[in-house]
């Protein structure tokens, strides 16, 4: 959690910032070349395969993403500082981006190979439902009426909804299904050629990158969101008559502690 | 030198291009997100947000 916190506090530094915007453009240039112009076809679906170095590490992202919500989730019910919140809810809409991503590029791959744009597979109905609960997270946080309240309930929708995500992983080998299984993070090798793999990971980490800046934007900008809304709150208020505790005072601002 | 056709051009083309128009457009809307909240401050307090992360 601490090494969490201190990442993101460094990521949140504008030369880190411009640091992480190169490495993710660079990076994914570099996915977009490796995978469709030096990695050799698939020996059984031909050149459509090369959709994987962007489908996979697509939803690795969807997955890490939703981790991230559910770690930072658990330290708001903890502790109780909005500052985990505002990463939950930072996560979770670049986890939301990114499972779109995977169903659509999945609908892609699946048309020519498996001759329809869609099924319901194991795999894709709960990747499905896992797109509809964190979809739900983020309607969930426009319906709730007090920052504190909002960060509460979402919070939970945080810890509970990533109970779908081993399913996910896990509905290929638990129920007969049309996707393939895991051949990178399965138990024993992978199953993969040398080349392959390397583009693969490579596009992981690519990826993982641009989920850092991505991250470091979106929380600059929710911490901009927050500082306007306050001063929306502080305009439409009147003033008090008496003086405010100071956790009054903060939990109104939308400040650092629940109230 | 050895020219080969590539089948199924479209969806390869397609997939990764989505992928690249997805992150730019989510990075573009953050940006405007950034500037409208920018634009709101300034106008309820009169003065511009710092840039850098206050914590």
């Amino acid at each position: 959690m601490k090494l969490l916190n201190t990442l993101l506090i460094k990521a949140g530094s504008d030369g880190a910032q411009r640091l992480l915007g190169w490495a993710t453009l660079v990076g994914l240039f570099t996915t977009g070349v490796l995978g469709l112009l030096v990695v050799p076809p698939d020996a059984a679906q031909g050149d459509v395969q090369r959709l994987m170095y962007v489908h996979v590490p697509a939803a690795w992202l969807a997955f890490t993403s939703f981790g991230v919500v559910f770690v930072t989730s658990i330290a708001y019910l903890r502790t109780g500082r909005i500052r985990w919140d505002r990463i939950a809810v930072a996560s979770a809409e670049i986890g939301v981006l990114f499972c779109v991503l995977t169903l659509f590029l999945g609908a892609l791959w699946g048309r020519p190979v498996w001759g329809t744009w869609w099924t319901w597979d194991p795999r894709l109905t709960t990747t499905v439902v896992l797109l509809l609960i964190y979809v739900g997270y983020l309607s969930l946080r426009r319906i709730a009426d007090s920052p504190s309240r909002r960060a509460h309930w979402s919070a939970v929708v945080g810890v509970v909804g990533f109970v779908d995500v081993p399913i996910v992983h896990m509905s290929v080998v638990w129920w007969r299904s049309l996707h393939q299984e895991a051949t990178v993070v399965r138990p024993g090798a992978p199953t993969m050629e040398s080349g392959m793999l390397f583009t693969l990971l490579f596009a992981f980490l690519a990826f993982s990158v641009a989920y850092g800046y991505l991250m470091a934007v979106r929380l600059r900008v929710g911490r901009l969101e927050d500082h306007a809304a306050t001063s929306v709150m502080s305009q439409a208020s009147p003033r008090p008559r008496r003086p405010v505790s100071v956790r009054t005072a903060a939990a109104a601002d939308g400040g650092e502690n629940r109230g | 030198m050895v020219v080969r056709t590539v089948d199924n051009l479209g969806y390869i083309i397609t997939g990764y291009a989505v992928t690249a128009g997805a992150i730019a457009a989510y990075r573009w809307q953050l940006n405007h997100r950034a500037r409208r909240a920018r634009v709101l401050i300034t106008a309820l307090s009169g003065r511009r947000p710092a840039s850098r992360r206050s914590r």
